[in-house]
């Protein structure tokens, strides 16, 4: 009999709070230990996102940094073909056969003097 | 019903008891008992140290222009025990990289755990090798050579091997600077093995190599080589030598020797080829050296209009027993003309009124039979042995430039030290070592040794320069500018024994131009060879050093007397861009800056540094 009041006062109690059949001062009791869980779960969020944004950038910065090594890796791979397209003998070929250029008599070079300013 | 109600009430308190017991041993086995191990074993699957091998510094010219350059190659390595299906796998890699399929299975095949299968593949051999999904695959990262000159000054720039060590050349002269450091990071992995970036740390920092700038200017590498390369196709030598340095510097701007050989496929080519004769070899220099024997002379305080009797071609000495021999009957000749005309049987004479000791400290004076201190591995001292071990034939020798051996870069530092008064400048082969951009090394400053007096120096060149004017070497003439410098055909040594090879000759010329304000000494040697005028110094060497002279004058854009120069204005006003900037226009940015600079001038106080965006930054 005394176990079956407990239990019908314990059921009264968690009706009341939650079907607005308690008093004024469980409300306020109520909305504390709301305001309280809210607090630790924003407090909780707060410590975690910055990890997780710091994760996330980390991934970001990853990716760029590959991006970064792979257009360094084609710039030195673009340097060397135009090293190799550059070779004198190539040029000199070129110049030679294609545009039929010759060098020019001791005779027929004009050297230009220019000022120091020119050339700065 | 309620006794039956407690009981599964017990049973169920007592398994939830039973499970907190086992969940407790287990934090205990985990918590105290295996914690190092696994903290151990997390860190290892959650952090992993990287080794970041360095970039190797670039080899570039004077001018900045790439000899040597470095990539980056993936390396394709296997786990032989995890790979599924050898035969598959190795006939799919022999279609992307070549190769056979038999040498990949074998590999594939046996138990290994780390078995490199191909080293330094291209990046698209590796994008089809990973879209095949092969589990038991993996790729290293290494760096990969290329010289994108190819057989261009091949000798000097060297190569490295297979694990990025310089091996000859330059590439293992300079390795300590190119080679860089090896650096670790520590990194933290996420469960699909990427890097978590924050999270690296940086154990050991790595340093990337230094570049090395040469002295060695491409365009006049080239114009050498080309010349060479002609001249021994044309006359059937055996090889050719160049080099060419600037007197006043001491800096090498040209150092060729022909046939080169590509780098990039170095193993391809005899290791003979591999070294650099200019350097690291000596020969027997002939008559060039007579410049040694009439500096000595000079230097005796002799005069050069002393005659001489070159007899009549012939003349023996020592009871007989010896014979000199010049190729004319020349009867007398003075002392410049002994030099002129190359005669053995005067330059003898003109040896033996000054005597043994003072050709041998001439010698040593110039520096031959010691190393030139040029930063190059292997450099030969050549051969000059104290006058106590010489023999009775040794002074005429020597006179004529046999029983001594010289590396093609002494001789042409002699020359060099006529062309600049007497001061022998330290040969230079690199100009700055860099990284960056930025030097690294402080440059080296020039280096003199004094090795003749001012006058005998001018007195010597204008005797070198009669001999192109008059002399043997009248083919080497560049008109307009006017060439000072000695020819040479010396009989080369039988190979294992006493004595010389009548028909086979190394004919060279060295000398300087232009005569009056000296803008380079080149010497060009060539082994061997047959030409329709006699194979000599003077028809053989002089034309093609006549030839590499009046191009390399042209493109050093030096004027021969008389030619037409034009006076252009200056194009470019003296208002700099910069005073625009400070005087307005500045964006917001760029004012802030500029006031982060005067702050920081005032806290750090001006160090005599110019104020610029970098120190900011």
């Amino acid at each position: 009999m005394r176990r079956s009041k407990t239990r019908s006062g314990w059921r009264e109690r968690i009706g009341a709070r939650f079907f607005g059949k308690a008093s004024t001062g469980s409300r306020v009791s109520l909305l504390k230990a709301g305001l309280c869980i809210t607090f630790i779960a924003c407090s909780a969020a707060a410590l975690v996102w910055p990890h997780l944004e710091m994760v996330k950038i980390g991934y970001r910065l990853a990716h760029l940094e590959r991006q970064r090594g792979k257009l360094l890796q084609d710039r030195r791979v673009l340097r060397i073909e135009v090293a190799a397209l550059r070779q004198l003998d190539r040029i000199e070929s070129i110049a030679r056969k294609k545009l039929e250029m010759v060098f020019p008599e001791p005779g027929q070079i004009v050297y230009v003097k220019v000022g120091p300013r020119s050339v700065e | 019903m309620k006794q039956g109600f407690s009981r599964r009430l017990i049973i169920c308190g007592s398994l939830v008891a039973f499970g907190f017991c086992m969940l407790g041993v287990k934090l205990f086995i985990i918590q105290i008992r295996d914690r190092d191990h696994l903290v151990a074993y997390a860190e290892r699957q959650l952090r992993r140290t990287l080794v970041v091998r360095p970039r190797r510094g670039d080899v570039v010219d004077t001018r900045g222009r790439p000899l040597a350059v470095s990539i980056n190659a993936p390396s394709l390595f296997a786990n032989a025990r995890v790979v599924a299906d050898p035969r598959n796998t190795s006939l799919a890699l022999k279609e992307i990289l070549g190769g056979s399929a038999e040498d990949y299975f074998e590999k594939l095949n046996g138990r290994r755990s780390y078995v490199w299968l191909k080293r330094k593949i291209n990046p698209d051999q590796q994008g089809k090798i990973e879209k095949l999904g092969i589990d038991g695959l993996g790729f290293v990262n290494e760096s990969r050579r290329f010289y994108p000159k190819r057989e261009l000054a091949s000798s000097l720039v060297g190569f490295v091997g297979v694990d990025d060590a310089g091996m000859y050349g330059v590439e293992q002269s300079y390795q300590e600077y190119m080679g860089g450091r090896e650096g670790r990071i520590r990194i933290q992995r996420d469960a699909k093995g990427r890097s978590v970036h924050p999270e690296s740390r940086v154990l050991v920092a790595p340093r990337p190599g230094a570049d090395v700038r040469l002295t060695i200017d491409e365009v006049l590498q080239y114009i050498v080589e080309k010349e060479l390369s002609a001249q021994v196709r044309r006359v059937g030598a055996r090889r050719a030598i160049g080099v060419m340095v600037e007197p006043r510097s001491g800096r090498i701007l040209a150092l060729a020797s022909v046939p080169g050989f590509n780098p990039n496929t170095y193993k391809h080519y005899g290791a003979s080829l591999w070294k650099e004769p200019a350097i690291q070899e000596f020969y027997e220099p002939g008559s060039t050296f007579k410049i040694v024997t009439a500096a000595a002379y000079l230097d005796a305080g002799e005069a050069l209009t002393k005659k001489y009797f070159a007899e009549n071609g012939s003349y023996r000495f020592g009871g007989g027993r010896y014979t000199l021999r010049d190729h004319k009957k020349y009867g007398w000749l003075t002392a410049e003309e002994v030099i002129m005309k190359s005669s053995n049987i005067g330059a003898f004479k003109m040896a033996r009124d000054i005597g043994k000791h003072q050709l041998y400290f001439m010698a040593h004076r110039f520096g031959f039979g010691r190393k030139t201190g040029i930063s190059f591995p292997g450099e030969a001292r050549g051969v000059l042995r104290a006058p106590r071990k010489w023999s009775k034939t040794s002074l005429a020798a020597v006179a004529i430039g046999q029983e001594v051996g010289v590396t093609p870069l002494q001789m042409v530092m002699a020359v060099a030290a006529v062309a600049n008064g007497g001061l022998m400048p330290r040969p230079i082969l690199h100009e700055s070592i860099e990284r960056d951009g930025k030097r690294t090394l402080p440059t080296r400053r020039p280096e003199y040794r004094h090795v003749l007096s001012r006058p005998v120096a001018n007195r010597l060149g204008a005797l070198m320069r009669k001999v192109v004017a008059e002399g043997t070497g009248r083919k080497a003439e560049i008109p307009g500018y006017g060439a000072a410098g000695k020819t040479g055909t010396a009989q080369k040594v039988l190979p294992g024994q006493r004595g010389y090879n009548r028909s086979k000759f190394i004919m060279s010329f060295v000398g300087f131009a232009p005569y009056e304000n000296p803008r380079f000494a080149l010497i060009v040697i060539f082994d061997e060879g047959k030409a329709p005028g006699g194979a000599w110094g003077g028809t053989v060497a002089a034309p093609v050093w006549r030839r590499i002279a009046w191009q390399a004058l042209r493109y050093m854009r030096v004027p021969p007397k008389g030619a037409r120069v034009l006076q252009v204005a200056d194009s470019r006003p003296r208002v700099r861009v910069r005073a625009n900037l400070e005087n307005g226009n500045q964006t917001m940015g760029e004012k802030i800056l500029d006031a982060a600079i005067q702050v920081r001038r005032y806290l750090h106080g001006d160090r005599g540094q110019s104020a610029s965006w970098d120190a900011v930054r």
